[in-house]
């Protein structure tokens, strides 16, 4: 059953893990942003209403952030300037 | 040395009161990150922190601050622990000419007791938390990171150990951030021009000193553990990852393998980084993970980071220092006596140096910013007098105060590289440098009134009384009374 990031609001967060101990805590992550959270952090971390302004993401962000590093291009079409051999 | 991993060295901090083991129960948050902050703040005598019991895992064990003190950086060199960090410096510089050392191929990894590949789940199999509250989910960030060259697989030297920070971001799949001015960029930039992945092995939980090399700038085609080898003075123990077979270090707690994905880049971040401020929200590569290895009851290590000092700093501290040291040296050996960049990775680095003549200085700024590492670093250099050691800041101040005429001593250059983190950077990855020269000014540079103003120099007597008041200080201490 998804659930909405706290961080992008997306309805996009899978349950990815469960305490091996007693299944004591959930791990949600979500499919937009990857914000990442566990079920026993408060709820400056869990809740929309209660995530920081500071952090908050807008999806619009998310493919619009810089790319680091950049993508190489597959091959290159001009053979590169090389020193003669000695 | 008498360690080749974690544990080894552990025990070693141990045997010198160098390590808290905390056996009563912690929470994944807030308590391990806040722990891992407030040990800083015991001061630069800190001891590690072990915890063994943390809400929600089996067994599960996390070393933090194993290197977070200045005393666990003694040990780690195989100093007394209180050994100043000037000494440290010189024994580090001086066991870095000795590369490279062969290293040791051994069999019988201790990691290959547990081997994963059906089932995995980092998040349940590895320890990961939230580290500083901001931070956009759970990372590994003090795992060695090892890829070679696509175009040049055989040659060991440009196999890369690099430590880069990594998020947890499903059961199989991690998030790497790398810089286009690291050697792991170079790696995945030719695996991608060819369409293919890039075989990685990641090793968490090692012995210090590979963790140590992991984290310093040494030439593309120089080998981490050759290094490694050098440091710890006698070969290091490698071993083959058995999905990739990448060479990691022998006694890794966990090897982590899987393959960089080509022309793939996914929403990271944030992080707090080694600047004291948290960055990220950029699109980075992603790593299909394939394997997991590890020992029985594995050590997770986690680094701490916020505004200094903090346990990086003492990583990324001498480790700094000493290659841009070693490269002026190259070029200046009579004239070059000491550097210390231990701010953010030499972010500020500070000279000592005899000026032959002058101008001679200030070139010298000029070198060190065109190193490897300078390119992405120093970003102010502060140039002093050889009578001025550069651990030393109030003589480092003192020699700004008095030497340096602001129309003269400091300039900028403009539109240099620097690295993407500093978040001063306009844009990102682009500065201005500073170079400040708190050097006396020599013929035929004659400004200021040097000449009929010499230095105050304590008379030849002084060293004698140094030693008595010491001797009789340490008496009064005792209460032995002072005679």
């Amino acid at each position: 059953m998804p659930r909405v990031c706290p961080r992008c609001e997306a309805i996009e967060a899978q349950h990815v893990a469960t305490a091996p101990n007693a299944g004591v805590w959930q791990i949600y992550i979500c499919q937009q942003c990857f914000f990442t959270w566990r079920t026993t952090e408060p709820a400056s971390v869990t809740e929309p209403e209660h995530y920081p302004t500071v952090f908050r993401v807008r999806q619009a962000e998310i493919h619009t952030a810089g790319v680091l590093p950049p993508i190489t291009p597959p091959r290159v079409e001009i053979e590169p300037f090389r020193e003669p051999d000695r | 040395m008498p360690w080749s991993d974690l544990r080894d060295f552990l025990d070693e901090l141990d045997r010198h009161r160098q390590l808290l083991v905390i056996d009563d129960e912690v929470t994944p948050e807030p308590d391990l990150g806040a722990a891992g902050a407030a040990v800083n703040r015991l001061g630069d005598q800190a001891p590690a922190l072990l915890f063994r019991n943390v809400r929600g895992f089996n067994d599960a064990r996390v070393a933090m601050n194993v290197l977070g003190s200045w005393s666990n950086h003694a040990l780690m060199l195989g100093l007394p622990k209180s050994t100043p960090i000037r000494e440290q410096f010189f024994v580090f510089a001086e066991r870095w000419q000795r590369f490279p050392v062969e290293v040791e191929r051994r069999r019988d990894a201790p990691f290959q007791e547990i081997p994963i590949r059906e089932g995995i789940n980092l998040f349940e199999q590895l320890p990961v938390f939230r580290l500083n509250a901001g931070d956009g989910g759970f990372f590994i960030d003090k795992g060695c990171v090892i890829t070679r060259d696509p175009s040049d697989p055989a040659h060991f030297g440009k196999q890369n150990v690099g430590i880069y920070r990594l998020q947890v971001k499903g059961r199989t799949r991690l998030g790497i951030q790398v810089a286009p001015q690291h050697d792991l960029a170079r790696h995945l930039a030719i695996a991608e021009r060819t369409g293919r992945n890039l075989p990685v092995a990641i090793a968490v939980g090692c012995d210090p000193v590979i963790t140590l090399m992991a984290g310093t700038p040494l030439a593309y085609d120089q080998s981490e553990y050759a290094m490694a080898g050098a440091i710890r003075g006698e070969p290091y123990p490698i071993a083959r990852a058995p999905l990739t077979g990448l060479d990691v270090p022998w006694g890794a707690e966990f090897v982590i393998e899987g393959e960089i994905l080509a022309g793939v880049r996914e929403y990271e971040g944030p992080f707090g980084e080694f600047t004291g401020h948290y960055t990220g929200g950029r699109n980075t590569p992603v790593i299909e993970v394939r394997c997991v290895s590890h020992r029985q009851r594995p050590i997770f290590e986690h680094l701490y980071l916020g505004i200094p000092w903090t346990e990086v700093d003492y990583m990324i501290g001498l480790n700094t220092s000493v290659p841009l040291y070693a490269e002026l040296k190259q070029a200046y050996p009579d004239e070059v006596v000491a550097v210390n960049a231990m701010w953010c990775h030499g972010l500020v680095a500070i000279v000592s140096l005899r000026s032959r003549f002058g101008g001679f200085a200030r070139s010298v700024a000029l070198r060190l910013m065109s190193t490897p590492h300078g390119l992405g670093y120093c970003k102010v250099v502060i140039l002093v007098d050889d009578y001025v050691d550069p651990f030393d800041l109030q003589r480092v101040m003192w020699a700004i105060a008095t030497k340096v005429h602001p129309r003269h001593d400091v300039f900028t250059i403009p539109n240099l590289p620097v690295v993407s983190l500093d978040p001063s950077s306009e844009p990102p990855g682009m500065t201005d440098k500073l170079v400040i020269d708190a050097t006396t000014p020599v013929h035929p540079d004659a400004r200021g009134r040097f000449a009929r103003s010499p230095l105050v120099e304590p008379r030849a007597e002084s060293r004698a009384w140094e030693q008595r008041l010491n001797e009789l200080f340490a008496r009064l201490s005792d209460g032995r009374g002072p005679n």
